[in-house]
């Protein structure tokens, strides 16, 4: 059985799929961060420019935010709620102050999260496709498919590789993401920002924001969140991928069927308030890392839990299809 | 010869990818758990820091165990309060599930028994200032206006509507003059209710814009909300409760399906904004 997924894993390499997606992977993150580096050094020109010092004080405005955090902690129509709150956004200030950065400055942890955060809902699932759509459907058009199973392996054994190669591959990809993200944001910022504070825990009650339990965690610890969050849609998705391979013979069809679904999935998010089926789709789920940074809109019922739930039971039954129907497939090549 | 190298490297390496991911996995998932406890009120609060810093919305959060001993309209009446809704279609609950409005949401978050304590309703539809001070001034209302602790009044929604213009100094002028009418009535309507109750807490319910995407406009319905605020300060006893910012802010949640009502989210935030400002006031 190791053997099979040795020689999987070694098929993917040598398909030099893995360098393909890496390549689109540096190019996109080199124009994001670029981008982001622009966009901000034009911001701190206008501002400079507008109040016409030398410098950007962002301390003055730094700490007339702290003072209004204060007073608003002085006030008598305060809450329990709204003090823990308040006191963390004043840690969380008060961080940046004593560190002298300026909090909107971008730094390559920062980055990367928002990348994944941004991606993790069409570029990331994208890039899988594209690494797993060919893994059953490819063996199909060179004709291996033939030399595959006339060997004295069971047909599910194959499969089984096949998947377990596709997993390790995808793990490896979400490593190879968050490098990738920090050392290229890394040369256009100069700042790692490791240490910097970010606010999670967040969750839901009623459909409406729930800070009972928030706390502070370093942005590393962040992107350890996020990612494994993000590889957790990325195994779901190559799952899927794997079982839409097993059903169409050409990867081409493959990657674009799962495109489409990936892209018109997206438009049903409109619906997602007054059709409550959309809910249950898999491509509405995707957006895990929104749950952990509270700024989104409720949606009634959904919840980290439930989007978790509703990827896995996608996956398993992708899974059990997959390896019922290569089972059982008729191969007439 | 290199797949000697490779192919250790990559089982290391990814398993212990796949550990530290499923380990990162169930952290967000335990710091994101559901909060069971069964509070009503939450206050929430965008997270972001520094010069991108936007909106605050506050919700006040409900102490359980002052629920557990007592019910909440105890904090502020005594007894049972009455509680009575009048003016248009925002008091009557229209886009509201089961038109339930400010006055039956508001008497849940009061912890206040609907159905032995029913809340009382002469809001009608499209009603302007005028026909809520013929109702006001009916004398078969008279009897359960006296009878009442709180009033809610949601009024002048329609009026400032229906202001008809050609050109932009019409507007002003058209405007002008429905303000100082809906003012005059506005005085005679609260001057009726209170000589009728004197004890009975008053909220008047603020404009907010459902379009949004006329300039002149909306600062003629700021200026309304403004107006209509100085003119509360000559009364006692009543509060006024502001909701242009906030469904400003959340127009796409707070909206009914005929973007123009309020959906039972904008009810809720409006229920809830009355709590918030009669209970804070001890």
């Amino acid at each position: 059985m190791v053997l099979l997924i040795q020689n999987e894993v070694i098929k993917l390499l040598l398909k030099k799929k893995m360098i393909l997606i890496t390549l689109l992977l540096i190019i996109f993150i080199g124009l994001f961060s670029y981008g982001e580096k622009y966009a901000y050094d034009i911001n701190i020109e206008r501002l400079e420019s507008i109040s016409s010092e030398s410098e950007f004080d962002w301390q003055g405005i730094s700490q007339q935010q702290l003072e209004d955090l204060y007073d608003r902690l002085e006030s008598p129509y305060i809450s329990e709620n709204g003090i823990k709150s308040v006191e963390i956004e004043i840690e969380q200030l008060k961080y940046f102050i004593d560190n002298d950065i300026n909090p909107v400055t971008p730094s390559a942890a920062k980055f990367t999260v928002e990348f994944i955060e941004q991606g993790i809902i069409m570029f990331i699932p994208l890039l899988i496709v594209i690494l797993a759509a060919d893994i059953v459907s490819g063996e199909f058009t060179t004709k291996t498919i033939k030399v595959l199973l006339t060997r004295a392996v069971p047909r599910w054994k194959i499969l089984f590789s096949k998947f377990v190669a596709i997993i390790m591959m995808t793990s490896i990809f979400m490593l190879v993401v968050a490098i990738l993200s920090l050392i290229i944001s890394y040369l256009f910022f100069g700042r790692w920002g490791f240490s910097e504070p970010v606010a999670t825990g967040f969750s839901s009650l009623n459909g409406v924001l729930n800070t009972n339990n928030v706390i502070l965690v370093s942005r590393f610890e962040y992107i350890l969140l996020t990612y494994s969050l993000a590889w957790f849609v990325s195994v779901v998705i190559a799952t899927i991928t794997l079982m839409v391979s097993v059903l169409v013979k050409n990867s081409a069809s493959v990657i674009g069927v799962l495109m489409a679904i990936l892209i018109g999935g997206q438009f049903l998010q409109f619906f997602l308030s007054e059709w409550d089926l959309v809910k249950y789709f898999f491509v509405t789920n995707l957006n895990l890392t929104r749950y952990l940074t509270g700024s989104y809109q409720q949606i009634e019922g959904m919840s980290l839990n439930f989007s978790i739930i509703v990827l896995g039971v996608w996956m398993i039954v992708s899974a059990i299809l997959s390896f019922v129907i290569f089972s059982r497939k008729d191969v007439l090549v | 010869m290199y797949k000697k190298y490779i192919w250790p490297i990559i089982v290391l390496l990814s398993i212990s990818l796949i550990v530290t991911f499923i380990v990162g996995f169930g952290i967000s998932v335990s710091i994101s758990k559901e909060n069971n406890k069964a509070s009503l009120g939450v206050n929430s609060e965008d997270a972001s820091v520094g010069i991108e810093k936007n909106k605050v919305e506050e919700l006040e959060v409900v102490d359980e165990n002052n629920a557990k001993n007592s019910p909440k309209y105890e904090l502020l009446y005594d007894g049972k309060p009455n509680i009575l809704v009048i003016g248009d279609s925002i008091g009557f609950g229209f886009g509201d599930e089961n038109n339930n409005g400010i006055g039956k949401r508001y008497a849940d978050l009061i912890e206040l028994d609907t159905i032995n304590s029913p809340v009382y309703n002469l809001s009608v539809s499209g009603d302007e200032v005028k026909d809520l001070s013929l109702i006001v001034n009916n004398l078969e209302n008279e009897s359960l206006i006296k009878d009442m602790d709180l009033i809610i009044i949601s009024i002048g929604g329609n009026d400032l509507n229906r202001i008809g213009y050609t050109d932009s100094v019409d507007l002003e002028m058209n405007y002008l003059d429905t303000l100082n009418m809906y003012k005059n009535e506005l005085g005679e309507i609260l001057t009726r209710i209170q000589t009728l109750n004197k004890n009975a807490k008053l909220a008047f319910v603020g404009l907010y814009d459902p379009f949004a995407n006329n300039e002149q406009k909306t600062k003629l319905l700021l200026n309304w909300n403004y107006e209509t605020s100085l003119l509360l300060q000559d009364y006692s006893n009543i509060v006024y409760i502001p909701t242009y910012d906030n469904f400003k802010e959340n127009l796409n949640s707070y909206l009914a399906f005929d973007q123009f009502h309020p959906g039972p989210e904008g009810y809720e935030y409006i229920a809830r904004e009355l709590y918030d400002v009669l209970h804070s006031l001890d």
